[in-house]
């Protein structure tokens, strides 16, 4: 390694070496420490993508042997709301990355108003889809045995199987929606520590990753927006 | 500083963290473009290019429409992890550890499909209960109609089975 490794080579072995409060002891140097990180956390994203994959792959069969259902169910669900939802969600993925570019400059007070943002636009994101829940259970639109769908001219026809269809939707757009929970958590623990000033223009990795796991759940949203809103 | 020649990622004698600190006006740009790509994924929606193309096509089935929406959806998705995501910077283990695992979801999709598409192809008595030319019970013929649902043509309930046949099925 480099020669900064032998700075640490102390005898005494005591947590209180020369590095920086935040630079782990098992890590020679900051640069070390930062790409393990992140390695690490995109690690933990790729299993994400996997762990999204086995309902995008239902999603898939039951779509090519019942096209038609897939077809009426969609024609269910609000295009403008999951529109707006969308851009709220691109908007907030923004705000994440300005937030840490703010980070990278040591800007405390505009990583806080970053992060605020991330997480009110979160926080839409969910009324919304509150509306929009709300409305599918109003109309019996569900999976399973509580399908019984009656929109307002009464009884409903729909194709054989639609109801796989809002199984899916309710399980895909539930697993994200409660990915944009936990992404709330963890923006406002980051904010937290932000307050707290235990990020400078040294060491920003946490608020880096907490950005990358926030532009994931966009990522699977970017997805699920056109594969259950739009075709 | 973007200095990732693949062999010295970080060769810098401090030991700091040292990245490239992107104009907002780059994020701005990028927040754009994926606007104007939702928009234009949504207009598309209203038009039925596989009725367009195939006159007759029934809603849903063809594959053109989605076909656009996923190429917008996946350039969509490049422009986040390049820029948002800093895959352009980054050490390139780190694209290569996304791409893997898109490899893998997109294996798991073709096999299955693969598999599940095509299975009343390669056996041409699945969904009837019995054979046509022999009478014998089909194997792997759908063996009930889930109630409230139209039975595909063609699924009629079994007459009778004769005994012979229904023993000599297994």
């Amino acid at each position: 390694m480099s020669t900064a490794s032998e700075q640490v080579a102390g005898a005494d072995h005591e947590h209180g070496h020369d590095g920086p409060k935040w630079l782990q002891h098992h890590f020679d140097i900051p640069v070390q420490q930062f790409e393990a990180a992140k390695l690490g956390m995109w690690l933990f994203l790729a299993q994400e993508v996997l762990f999204f994959s086995g309902l995008f792959v239902a999603y898939g069969v039951v779509r090519v042997n019942h096209p038609e259902a897939f077809a009426a169910g969609s024609g269910q669900l609000d295009k403008i709301m999951g529109g707006v939802n969308t851009i709220v969600l691109l908007f907030s993925s923004l705000t994440a990355a300005l937030s840490v570019r703010s980070a990278q400059l040591g800007k405390k007070s505009e990583v806080n108003l970053y992060l605020l943002v991330t997480i009110v636009c979160a926080f839409i994101f969910l009324v919304v889809k509150y509306f929009e829940y709300s409305k599918k259970f109003e109309h019996g639109l569900l999976p399973g045995t509580y399908w019984h769908p009656h929109l307002e001219h009464g009884e409903a026809l729909f194709p054989a199987h639609t109801h796989v269809f809002f199984g899916l939707y309710f399980m895909l757009t539930g697993l994200h929606g409660v990915h944009v929970v936990i992404g709330i958590g963890v923006l406002g623990w980051i904010m937290m520590r932000n307050n707290r000033g235990d990020f400078s223009p040294e060491y920003w990795t946490p608020v880096d990753l907490a950005a990358l796991y926030w532009h994931l759940v966009d990522l699977v949203w970017i997805y699920l927006f056109p594969l259950l809103y739009l075709i | 500083m973007s200095d990732h020649s693949a062999d010295q990622p970080h060769a810098h004698d401090d030991g700091a963290v040292h990245v490239h600190v992107h104009s907002v006006r780059l994020y701005l740009a990028v927040f754009f473009t994926l606007i104007t790509l939702t928009v234009v994924t949504v207009a598309t929606s209203y038009v039925d290019i596989d009725g367009l193309i195939r006159p007759g096509t029934p809603a849903g089935a063809g594959g053109f429409n989605l076909a656009l929406a996923m190429v917008i959806a996946s350039t969509k998705a490049l422009c986040v992890v390049t820029w948002f995501m800093h895959l352009k910077d980054d050490n390139r283990f780190n694209a290569i550890v996304l791409a893997s695992s898109v490899l893998f979801a997109g294996v798991f999709l073709a096999y299955t499909i693969n598999d599940t598409a095509y299975r009343g192809q390669t056996e041409p008595f699945n969904g009837v209960y019995v054979r046509p030319d022999t009478g014998e019970r089909a194997p792997g013929g759908i063996d009930r109609v889930i109630s409230g649902e139209v039975p595909y043509p063609g699924i009629e309930a079994p007459a009778e089975p004769e005994s012979g046949a229904a023993a000599g099925a297994h």
